[in-house]
């Protein structure tokens, strides 16, 4: 690795005390350290010390330590530390050690991703293999703007440290189903040790969904305190059955509640901080969290229950009505209390013998992955490159039955994005049924195909409806990304006042 | 006129919360005829205390605010007889004020302001600000201003 060399910035509201003296202690940090550094200063007087462009290229690593906006996005792809500008002042050398982390990072990512990745370049992947780029979602702004971007970028480093669970263990046990649907099972015929094997694999590597999810959203708002209550919440939210919505509720649970805690703790001394960091925080809130997981956890749990009994009457009902609740509540949470309930009358329905049930209830959970998947094919410009890096992936994961992948592109936006795949699932539904398409596989994606009854009609309907919703989520995220780039046009012609 | 003179500075301020604290400070820039709507100031440098504490690490806290009242830029040193609670849990002993005037175009006293704020992050002036004399005092901050 080459000598290091750290760019910062920082500024506050008032641009007056705090951006100089947060400066001044992450120069100090560095140059105790014999670290070269630079640090741009974001004040009333303007910018002073500016970062050049040859600057943000040579810098191993970068600290963002700012209550306002920075201009942050010029540092898109370098290793990047991103905190308000009172952590600066008062944990200047954590800060450093957490800049030096992540460079380190993400060096071993480029140098892990070179040669694999094509024109995109290595920048975009030297972010630790963040699919979705999470650093670099921005959160100044103020006020209640600020509050959602926090939260949203809090939930994006949970799906992003959640994907590569759902994609290892959803993708094996997809292919578990190729020996046959009861492969697994010892005491069936089709019986096989190796499909077994994969069974279990896939089935522990996608449970770990729900856990990690809540685990890294409570990281991401408490850091390490966080982390520890927000996973084992996040597996007594799994154990319990409530899905994906379960995770991040328990996850904003941890990160915010252990938050809470260690202010209410800061008043301890500090000759106590090695007790609290080893013994009180774990204890102490695993305990008071955990118990209010598994209080909320039943009525979560149980309105799943409730659900599956409600789809279970309906399953002689008119197939439009029954294929489009089968698609709106696959589409609607993505793997979430509302899908699984789907997908597990399915199940049940499948030891009845109705297999045609279960067969729209996969068309529904395929169709939102390739959804967005068509649309970054069909509409490139609309989406940004990391984006599209996961639309291509979720050929793979629709195709595989993993409904998942397509939550990146719904947290987003969900208002408008969930009922355009809740229209595409629902087609791809509708149709199952009226095709009279049939699977006796309670997961697999395509691999299952050929097992399944009228495999083309199946194909063909969950085809359309992907390509209906594909159509209409391309359309509007263009029209979106045309618009904002009116708006950045219209701004950057202005003057940017200083604070 | 200099920004800080030794009458800048006043130890010994009898003042019980920030707001007494803020309000000493705001006298003393009446004082030195730095200011002139003692009321409003406090206000304005409460109004700035409410978005986030100005308070530093050993008990230093640096209140400033910006406002039409005040005639031109300054740099007041209070020391408070006992330590006054600035937030829930935060004391402060010395506050180390920067009054800017509202109209104030130029960018000379923003510089200097801004190297007030650099000048606290040495450990050494905080331990003469907290107990060091006037002169003590007027010596290790002023020079940094002046750099």
């Amino acid at each position: 690795m080459s000598e290091q060399f750290i760019i910062a910035a920082t500024g506050c509201p008032t641009g007056v005390a705090h951006t100089f003296m947060a400066a001044e202690a992450i120069s100090q940090a560095a140059e105790a350290r014999g670290i070269e550094i630079k640090v741009e200063t974001h004040g009333q007087v303007g910018v002073e010390n500016a970062l050049t462009p040859a600057d943000i290229e040579r810098a191993t690593g970068v600290i963002v330590a700012a209550d306002k906006d920075v201009q942050a996005e010029r540092f898109q792809g370098k290793p990047l530390v991103d905190v308000g500008v009172a952590v600066a002042i008062h944990e200047p050398d954590q800060l450093i050690d957490r800049v030096l982390a992540a460079a380190e990072r993400g060096a071993r990512a480029a140098s892990s991703a070179e040669g694999a990745q094509g024109e995109d370049g290595g920048a975009d992947a030297a972010l630790d293999h963040d699919l979705l780029d999470v650093d670099s979602i921005e959160t100044g702004g103020s006020g209640a703007r600020r509050a959602l971007r926090a939260i949203y970028k809090h939930l994006m480093n949970g799906v992003s440290y959640m994907l590569p669970f759902v994609v290892g263990g959803g993708v094996l046990l997809a292919v578990s189903f190729l020996w046959g649907i009861y492969s697994a099972d010892p005491e069936s015929s089709e019986y096989n040790s190796f499909a077994a094997a994969l069974n279990e694999i896939g089935g522990v590597g996608l449970g770990l969904m729900v856990p990690i999810l809540s685990a890294f959203i409570a990281e991401s708002v408490s850091k390490r305190p966080g982390l520890v209550v927000g996973l084992v919440t996040g597996m007594i939210a799994m154990n319990n059955g409530t899905g994906f919505l379960g995770g991040i509720v328990t996850g904003f649970l941890s990160g915010y509640g252990m938050l809470g805690l260690s202010k209410l703790l800061s008043r301890m001394p500090s000759a106590l901080n090695g007790l609290k960091a080893i013994f009180i925080f774990p204890v102490l809130g695993s305990l008071v969290f955990g118990l209010v997981t598994v209080l909320i956890s039943a009525p979560m749990a149980g309105f799943s229950g409730f659900l599956e009994d409600f789809l279970t009457g309906f399953q002689g009902a008119n197939p439009v009505i029954l294929g489009l609740i089968l698609g709106v509540m696959c589409a609607f949470d993505m793997g979430g209390p509302l899908n699984k309930a789907a997908y597990v009358t399915g199940v049940a329905l499948l030891s009845d013998g109705n297999i045609t049930f279960m067969a729209a209830v996969s068309a529904a959970c395929i169709a939102p992955p390739l959804i967005t998947a068509i649309a970054c094919t069909l509409f490139p410009r609309g989406f940004e490159p990391a984006e599209r890096r996961a639309g291509y992936v979720n050929y793979i994961l629709g195709s595989t039955h993993i409904t998942e992948g397509a939550i990146p592109f719904a947290a987003r936006n969900p208002l408008v994005v969930i009922p355009i795949l809740m229209v595409g699932s629902s087609i791809a539904s509708i149709l199952s049924l009226l095709w009279g398409a049939g699977s006796p596989a309670p997961h697999g994606g395509f691999l299952v195909l050929p097992i399944a009854t009228h495999p083309f009609l199946w194909f063909g309907a969950i085809l359309i409806g992907a390509l209906v919703g594909g159509l209409l989520f391309g359309l509007y995220r263009t029209r979106a990304a045309r618009r904002q780039a009116l708006r950045a046009e219209a701004t950057a012609s202005d003057p940017v006042p200083s604070a | 006129m200099s920004i800080f003179t030794q009458q800048s500075i006043r130890l010994g301020v009898p003042a019980r919360d920030q707001r007494q604290f803020l309000q000493a400070v705001a006298e003393l820039g009446a004082e030195q005829g730095i200011l002139e709507d003692v009321p409003g100031v406090v206000a304005a440098m409460l109004d700035r205390e409410k978005q986030s504490t100005t308070a530093l690490m050993d008990g230093v806290a640096i209140p400033h605010a910006k406002h039409e009242a005040i005639r031109r830029p300054g740099v007041l040193v209070l020391r408070s007889a006992a330590p006054v609670e600035w937030t829930a849990g935060e004391s402060v002993g010395v506050g180390v004020a920067l009054l800017v005037p509202g109209a104030e175009a130029g960018t000379t006293h923003l510089q200097i302001l801004s190297r007030v704020a650099r000048a606290l992050m040495n450990k050494g002036l905080r331990e003469t600000l907290n107990g060091g004399t006037e002169a003590e005092i007027h010596e290790a901050l002023g020079a940094r201003l002046d750099a």
